[in-house]
């Protein structure tokens, strides 16, 4: 019972952290985007609209590796843990 | 009012260092001299200090206690300073998920010691937890190693990685926190601004009217 409801308070914990980071790395993906943006010369600018060119960006984001890495929120604890159960026991 | 938060920040600062220092492992270098194993009833005051016997066991009033006795080198100020010995008691009990020491084999422990118990070799004994003795409480011990004398001493690798990560994670924390105020709050405000701006310009307007 014990490791049940540790388990589930383990799992909301990591997903609180996995949520809140993936939160604050899209916002600073975001503001290098707009930062990008912003020093393009006039005529790139024109031809994509900053909106645009941000939501592009943050797509390319999301399907790249850092999503992925952000995984490891998850793998990390699990190993330490297991890692630490073998080497007490 | 500044004194008063400056004693409440020491108390909150305090009492994390104090639990701090009860929670993380430490290693005392002992020789052991025997296990001991007695029924007990635990009062209120003694029980946040403890764990259970078994983690399988079912908890009733009363329950077994298993002690580990020991000599140990003396030690103080996180076992920088040492000197001379001094008889030590370890409690052996299972910790299961907290403290998060996940420790099943308190009987694996007790059956090791049984081994060591009056013999010659010195070993590190891992342990968390006080001794106090006017309320008869015991660090547990969580694991026994031999090692070569009484001189050996053992780096705490955990608590600096531990520290380590506490210091990343406040970092990051600070960092999200700044960047929620940059990216969220601070445009929220200044659009509230302007909006309140306008509305008073419009009604200054309409009062102006009546002028």
């Amino acid at each position: 019972m014990q490791f049940v409801r540790f388990g589930v308070v383990a799992g909301l914990l990591l997903s609180l952290v996995y949520l809140l980071l993936s939160l604050y790395l899209r916002s600073l993906r975001r503001e290098r985007l707009e930062n990008d943006w912003a020093g393009l010369d006039a005529a790139a600018q024109a031809q994509t609209e900053r909106d645009a060119y941000v939501a592009a960006g943050l797509r390319r984001y999301e399907r790249g590796l850092w999503r992925w890495l952000l995984l490891l929120v998850y793998v990390l604890p699990g190993l330490a843990l297991a890692w630490l159960v073998y080497v007490v026991n | 009012m500044r004194n008063l938060k400056r004693v409440l920040r020491g108390c909150v600062l305090l009492l994390a260092g104090l639990y701090l220092h009860y929670t993380l492992p430490q290693h005392d270098i002992a020789k052991v001299t025997g296990v001991s194993d007695r029924l007990e009833r635990l009062s209120w005051v003694q029980k946040p200090f403890f764990n259970q016997g078994d983690l399988g066991a079912a908890e009733g009033e009363m329950r077994d206690l298993r002690l580990i006795n020991s000599v140990r080198v003396n030690s103080w100020f996180f076992g920088l300073w040492r000197g001379g010995e001094q008889v030590m008691v370890y409690r052996n009990e299972d910790t299961g998920v907290y403290p998060p020491y996940f420790k099943f084999d308190s009987s694996d422990l007790e059956a090791e010691a049984t081994a060591l118990a009056g013999k010659e070799q010195w070993v590190s004994i891992t342990h968390y937890g006080w001794r106090l003795r006017f309320l008869s409480i015991y660090p547990n011990a969580v694991s026994i190693t031999p090692v070569s004398g009484p001189e050996h001493r053992v780096f705490p690798w955990f608590n600096l990685f531990f520290f380590g990560f506490l210091l990343v994670a406040g970092v990051t924390l600070r960092a999200m926190w700044r960047q929620f105020l940059e990216r969220m709050v601070d445009p929220a405000m200044e659009s509230l601004e302007d909006g309140y701006d306008r509305r008073k310009s419009r009604i200054q307007k309409w009062i102006d009217r009546w002028r």
